[in-house]
């Protein structure tokens, strides 16, 4: 601890021997014109986007948000189904990678072993390398199959009275979306918590042990109040891939624009109906409303981020209220 | 940072490559959409043309030199890529050197938006101008047919190794919702001393905006008024039933993995793998294979009906060509009328290459499983290539 504060003390007298001051104010102009290079692409695609969905906008009027029918011949255009899907499959692969990821970063950084936790975190971390159209050859050739005769006949056949177990089980439909984005999105939950987890201090950890903490209650007590908040935000990134995530889901979702509970049933998302038409959109009022989704799947994200900015400020305000009670 | 980059264009290329070979057929193993005259092999894959169809009758013209240099730029259907990226590497080998032609298979309505903002010197869009679309762009247009291709019908009847007959109100009741097994009534009637299996049908269609969608739904459209009112034709429609799949491949991967799937691919897809393909009956009451020969057989019966700007399908051709499969398709390349004066080497070379494509690289459309024109077709597409001028001159004699 001693050398760093006589390293301090000798920065200012490097500085004043070789170095004219004008070096931090260029400095400090190329990282505020990185920042802003972020805003004006963002503030351009905003621009871009609006304006080209304005015909759609006018046209479509505010029942594009509720309509349920997509009919590019008679121009009839409503977005619910696509609303309905995205948010159905992200957030319930959300929820399911969340409770494998943060498992898998536990045993990562809490109980493995050196030699095994090398290796595991890699191949959780080569998950992320997969392009996305691999996922989906895998889905519809390997997964659907399997899908079908061993999850979905056998809960159809003895469930088939529950709203979520009705249609024709297929293999490709909502069900198998979730899956498949599940696997996409637990590589950024289960790093992203791994790293959070590792980086709780050891003090801790001791603590809860010296108290006669068991293994669990040091992981309850000691380390997550204090990742809570680092974890909450890894499920942030992963919501944003499987909300934008569009090759892997429109090959396996079955792509049918329908508003159904069934686990069975072919659904849509908003990115696999841009994906799927924009290039054959041929009339200017139809490339004009795919735009809107564009514009709509924008928002949702931006609304859907802001909530889980809002639940980490809670939950981080809430816990160190908490600490400063106790 | 750099490997993450290099992966996302890697899945760029393997994306173009399912969504290019989904639509058509591949020409050689070059996928890239760019530079069909630029280099890389179709030509190689190209054998001899076999040619199905006498045209020793025409002469293409060189109206440009062969030391001219001029490259021509054109956007739009994945559809016609393969075929017309192989006969640009082909004219370019065997006729004009200095010619190549860069067109980029970004889709009907990517070339269409393209052509109106003359960005291009060609479009090309599986589905033709409508006049609103035409008045829109504001100066005269023309709409040339150059290939053609078909819809067929393919379907998953574990153990069933015949051939399945469809009459056009069969597949309007499937593709409605309304026929939901294998042994219904209607696929009995269409299949005397048949049997079918007692299996549920599951409909699967395209999901991506496709010329195949938009010539099956006018098939539908045409001879079903129950269709026609309810769902339509177009390059997407609203399905009442099914599941979509993403391009041929698609399609063809949920009818494969599902038992009692049935759906509809493009005729060269279905060739090149071998899909078991459904019989249509024509408006002569024949059960019609699709091949190369009975699609172009369905332009040849569609033809006379044809209006002079060219703006014909050759869905349910009339009564009068017995051997005529049905669900035929067609792209059309556009064009402008009149061209600029300081376009003149360009447009020369276009047109050139165009007249040389209707009628020596009709030849070569069997090689990548299209079918070729009917000669009727090729003379009036000759009279509409005689009709582009440039800076208010004609180019052709």
């Amino acid at each position: 601890m001693s050398a760093p504060a006589a390293e301090y003390g000798r920065v200012p007298a490097l500085l004043a021997q070789h170095r004219p001051r004008h070096g931090e104010p260029a400095f400090r102009a190329l990282v505020i014109l990185a920042s802003l290079t972020v805003l004006a692409v963002i503030a351009g695609l905003v621009v871009v986007i609006a304006r080209e969905s304005l015909r759609g906008i006018a046209y479509n009027g505010p029942a594009f948000l509720w309509g349920t029918t997509w009919d590019p011949v008679h121009s009839v255009f409503g977005a619910l189904p696509f609303i309905y899907g995205t948010i159905l499959t992200s957030v319930s692969a959300l929820v399911l990678a969340m409770l494998i990821g943060v498992g898998v970063a536990l045993f990562l950084a809490e109980l493995a072993p050196r030699w095994l936790a090398g290796p595991v975190g890699f191949m959780v971390e080569m998950l992320a390398a997969i392009p996305s159209v691999v996922y989906g050859l895998w889905g519809i050739f390997v997964l659907a199959p399997w899908i079908r005769d061993y999850v979905e006949v056998p809960l159809h056949d003895t469930l088939g009275f529950l709203p979520f177990f009705t249609g024709n089980p297929i293999g490709i439909g909502n069900l198998e979306a979730v899956v498949v984005l599940t696997i996409m999105v637990l590589p950024t939950v289960a790093a992203v918590s791994r790293d959070v987890v590792a980086a709780v201090p050891l003090s801790q950890r001791e603590a809860a042990l010296a108290l006669g903490a068991t293994r669990w209650e040091t992981i309850r007590l000691g380390v997550f109040p204090y990742a809570r908040s680092g974890i909450i935000g890894a499920g942030i990134l992963g919501l944003a891939r499987g909300i934008g995530e569009t090759m892997a889901v429109t090959m396996v979702i079955g792509n049918a624009p329908t508003i159904s509970l069934s686990l069975f049933s072919q659904g849509y998302t908003m990115a696999s109906v841009i994906a799927n038409e924009f290039t054959e959109a041929t009339t200017d009022l139809y490339r004009s409303s795919l735009i809107e989704i564009g514009l709509l799947l924008l928002i949702v994200t931006l609304l859907i981020n802001a909530a889980a900015r809002l639940l980490v400020w809670r939950v981080a305000y809430g816990a160190s209220a908490r600490n400063v009670l106790a | 940072m750099a490997i993450d980059l290099r992966a996302r264009w890697g899945a760029l290329a393997v994306i173009a490559a399912v969504t290019f070979g989904a639509c058509s057929a591949s020409v050689g193993s070059s996928s890239a959409p760019a530079g069909a005259g630029g280099g890389n092999a179709p030509a190689a894959s190209v054998a001899a043309p076999a040619s199905a169809v006498d045209y020793s009758s025409v002469s293409p013209s060189t109206t440009i030199g062969k030391n001219d240099k001029a490259e021509v730029t054109g956007a739009g259907s994945t559809a016609i890529y393969p075929w017309l990226s192989a006969v640009a590497q082909i004219y370019q080998q065997q006729v004009a050197p200095g010619v190549a032609v860069n067109y980029q298979a970004i889709g009907s309505g990517g070339g269409i938006a393209q052509f109106q903002a003359k960005t291009v010197d060609f479009g090309a869009s599986d589905i033709y101008l409508s006049d609103a679309q035409e008045q829109q762009i504001g100066v005269p247009v023309l709409n040339v047919p150059m290939i053609h291709w078909a819809a067929a019908m393919t379907y998953n009847l574990p153990g069933f190794t015949g051939e399945v007959r469809f009459s056009p109100a069969t597949i309007a009741g499937i593709y409605l919702g309304k026929i939901t097994n294998w042994n219904d009534p209607a696929l009995a009637a269409d299949n005397p001393g048949v049997k079918l299996p007692n299996l549920g049908i599951t409909v699967a269609h395209r999901s991506d905006g496709s010329g195949t969608t938009m010539n099956f739904t006018s098939f539908l459209s045409d001879t079903s008024p129950a269709w026609k009112s309810t769902v339509g034709a177009g390059l997407s429609v609203n399905w009442p039933v099914g599941a979509g799949g993403k391009g041929s491949a698609g399609v063809t991967a949920l009818v494969k993995q599902t038992p009692g799937a049935i759906g509809y691919v493009e005729l060269s897809y279905a060739l090149q793998n071998n899909l078991p393909v459904g019989l249509v009956k024509n408006a002569a009451g024949n059960f019609i294979k699709p091949t190369l020969a009975s699609t172009t057989a369905a332009v040849a019966a569609a033809v006379p009906n044809a209006p002079a700007d060219l703006r014909f399908l050759i869905v349910n051709p009339p009564a009068s060509s017995p051997n005529a499969y049905p669900i035929g398709a067609s792209t059309w390349v556009l064009l402008y009328k009149d061209y600029p004066a300081s376009k003149a080497t360009e447009v020369k070379a276009m047109i050139d290459f165009l007249w040389w494509a209707i009628h020596n690289g009709q030849s070569y459309a069997a090689q990548v499983d299209y079918s070729a024109m009917a000669p009727d077709l090729v003379t009036k597409v000759e009279a509409v290539l005689k009709s582009v001028t440039v800076g208010g001159q004609p180019v052709l004699p």
